[in-house]
């Protein structure tokens, strides 16, 4: 393949088109970019070989518009697209217009997305394919008797939820056998109330829950494998803040288990190119299918440490119908990474922060890696996920990986706007996430960020650089401005001519 | 030159001088020291005693941000200048609808008439104190209801200058 160079185009932005354009290069390729008229400073314009403008800022106006993106392919003369992750990544009707196009989409088909997409035709489609599934009813009833009778049959503690369901209306979690009955009623004339649909269905109540996902990589030769698993229960609303892999919490028995599932199910189902099966894992090491994403994930630098291979160039590979380039045999589970996710955000009251980098020190080291597209002087468009960096560490052991992530998170100074480093500092020292049994609910029920303490020394230090600076700036208001690496040079002139 | 630096509520007087190149500090009642600090844009090294302070130093007028490894801290800062400025000002003044002479000093100008609008921080009147013209700001917005001095009168601290009716919020 690398004797006829493709154009690429990555319908994405930030720090996931620079990590695919990354791949594209290597293998020879060529990079084309898109933007909107807010990311214009964005580094993945810069990297690109060619990049064109979809739009305005809101995404709704540019990266979400497939007009526009399949016309930006054909002024660039692309020969494939890679969506890199959210925005049109999980469209199938997207997918299927780069394909009408004439275009290769660097994913699985829209058939699989399509079904993927769906959150019943999901469940039904990986039961088929052998996944187990949270156990519970699957019609919703306005029975209470029928619903009480397969309450019994699935056990307590168990929710009821909304067939029509949504933002929490017509939901209880019941934890006793004898208040089903009352619970059931409420939540049914509740639900009747919001939705004019009164039906609920029961589920098993999932004690203890970690978020384990398998990735998954298949070629269109019948090759299908997995490159382990990833926890991610460190989660707050559903957003990820810190991913591992290996799990921590799977026993080894279970780690197998879940991956050859997730593998048989993917071969099942015909499914092709790179994708990732979320599982609940409970208490007691059971695991249930969760979902599936079609794409690749945000956290699958944590997979490449681990494993050593390029999970980006893979797709592109299997996408221009060649081979993958290993087998499950070769695949080895290598140490241990973890991945920080660093948003423009008050760690405390976890608002977005949009603004002016003023300031943009990385990390480095050895196991250290860096996903971004920001640097000193870039401004966040307010329009975008605030994640402006990833942060993924490896070492031999976890405990190697917590310290040198600290190492790393000490080092990392994005200045301008608020980040969550602290946070992400004050969870590696969280003693559940030390002793790597952590669920999805430790960050909102089981931890409280602190604003660190300062010692007085430092905090005098800290006011004196203050002074000093204030102090530059008086002589620097005479100055010219816009060079702030004059300042000290031009008050050594001011003295030598004393 | 003297700068009053306050971080969450405490205040510090650091005295920065530069002499023969060489920067000095002088916080609050220690011993004068001499500074090893470099500045390389916003990023700080700071090195005192044996200890390093390593950190981005962000400011914009009065507030100063600090970006350390383990935290974000928040600073206002004042040079002495500009604390003697405000007094003479009445920057300081309280949130009630009266303007009043900070200082001892003669109305230069008054800049309003009865009746007309004024915006929060608007000068209103222009006073003359310690050999220099300052101008009286309003603390508020609102319309002028009455005024209680004339051009050239000399006036005394806390001398009642200017009354308003607070524009509704």
């Amino acid at each position: 393949m690398s004797h006829t160079p493709k154009r690429i185009l990555v319908a994405n932005r930030g720090e996931i088109a620079l990590r695919v354009m990354r791949a594209t290069r290597e293998m020879g390729h060529i990079p084309l970019a898109i933007y909107s008229k807010a990311d214009r400073q964005s580094l993945h314009v810069s990297r690109a070989e060619a990049a064109y403008c979809v739009g305005e800022g809101p995404s709704i106006h540019s990266y979400l518009r497939v007009d526009a993106v399949l016309e930006a392919a054909k002024a660039m003369n692309a020969d494939a697209i890679h969506p890199g992750y959210g925005f049109l990544s999980e469209n199938a009707a997207f997918a299927k217009a780069v394909s009408e196009a004439g275009m290769i989409f660097i994913g699985p088909s829209p058939e699989v997305i399509a079904t993927m997409g769906d959150k019943v035709s999901a469940r039904n489609t990986m039961e088929k394919a052998g996944l187990p599934l949270v156990p519970g009813t699957k019609e919703g009833t306005e029975d209470e008797n029928k619903a009480f009778a397969d309450a019994k049959g699935i056990g307590f503690p168990l929710m009821i939820k909304a067939s029509a369901g949504g933002g929490g209306r017509g939901m209880r979690r019941v934890d006793k056998e004898e208040d089903f009955l009352p619970l059931f009623r409420r939540a049914s004339s509740e639900a009747a109330k919001a939705f004019g649909d009164g039906r609920l269905y029961v589920e098993k109540f999932i004690l203890s829950p970690h978020h384990i996902e398998v990735q998954i990589m298949a070629d269109a030769h019948g090759n299908v494998v997995h490159l382990f698993e990833r926890e991610c229960s460190a989660q707050r609303r559903h957003q990820k803040v810190i991913e591992e892999a290996p799990s921590p919490y799977l026993k080894p028995d279970v780690r197998k288990a879940v991956c050859e599932a997730a593998v048989e199910a993917c071969r099942n189902i015909g499914y092709t190119n790179a994708g990732t099966i979320e599982f609940l894992v409970d208490a007691n090491q059971n695991f249930y299918f969760m979902e599936m994403n079609t794409r690749l994930q945000v956290e699958h630098p944590v997979t490449e440490w681990i494993t050593g291979q390029d999970l980006a160039k893979e797709q592109i590979r299997v996408a221009f119908g060649q081979k993958l380039s290993f087998k499950q045999e070769d695949l080895r589970c290598n140490g241990h990474a973890f991945e920080f996710r660093i948003y423009a955000e008050d760690p405390e009251k976890f608002l977005p922060q949009a603004g002016l980098l003023r300031g943009a020190s990385f990390p480095s080291g050895v196991g250290v890696r860096i996903d971004s597209h920001a640097y000193r002087g870039y401004e966040i468009p307010v329009f975008y996920d605030p994640m402006i960096a990833k942060i993924s560490v490896w070492g031999r052991t976890r405990e190697e990986a917590i310290e040198r992530s600290k190492v790393a998170l000490s080092e990392t100074m994005l200045n301008g706007v608020k980040t969550n480093t602290p946070l992400h500092f004050q969870l590696l020292e969280h003693p559940d996430f030390v002793r790597g049994n952590y669920t999805t609910r430790m960050i909102e029920e089981n931890f409280t960020f602190k604003q660190p303490e300062m010692d007085a020394n430092r905090l005098e230090m800290a006011a004196i650089s203050v002074a000093v600076s204030a102090f530059s700036k008086e002589f620097e208001a005479a100055a010219i401005e816009g060079d702030e690496n004059s300042r000290w040079k031009f008050v050594a002139r001011q003295e030598a001519l004393r | 030159m003297l700068f009053y630096v306050t971080h969450e509520g405490k205040e510090h007087c650091i005295r920065v001088e530069s002499r023969r190149n060489r920067l000095y500090v002088k916080f609050d009642d220690h011993a004068e020291e001499r500074l090893d600090i470099v500045f390389h844009g916003n990023n700080c090294s700071f090195v005192r005693g044996n200890n390093v302070f390593y950190a981005n130093v962000l400011g914009n007028k009065s507030d100063y941000t600090v970006w350390t490894p383990e935290r974000t801290l928040q600073f206002k800062v004042e040079s002495e200048h500009k604390r003697i400025v405000s007094k003479l000002r009445g920057d300081d003044l309280g949130a009630d609808n009266q303007i009043c002479a900070k200082m001892p000093g003669k109305i230069v100008r008054i800049l309003k008439k009865s009746g007309e609008r004024v915006s929060k921080g608007e000068p209103v009147v222009v006073m003359e104190a310690m050999k220099m013209e300052n101008e009286i700001r309003s603390t508020m917005a609102g319309t002028v209801d009455r005024i209680c001095t004339k051009v050239g009168a000399a006036v005394e601290t806390g001398e009642l200058l200017m009354e308003l009716t607070p524009e509704d919020q």
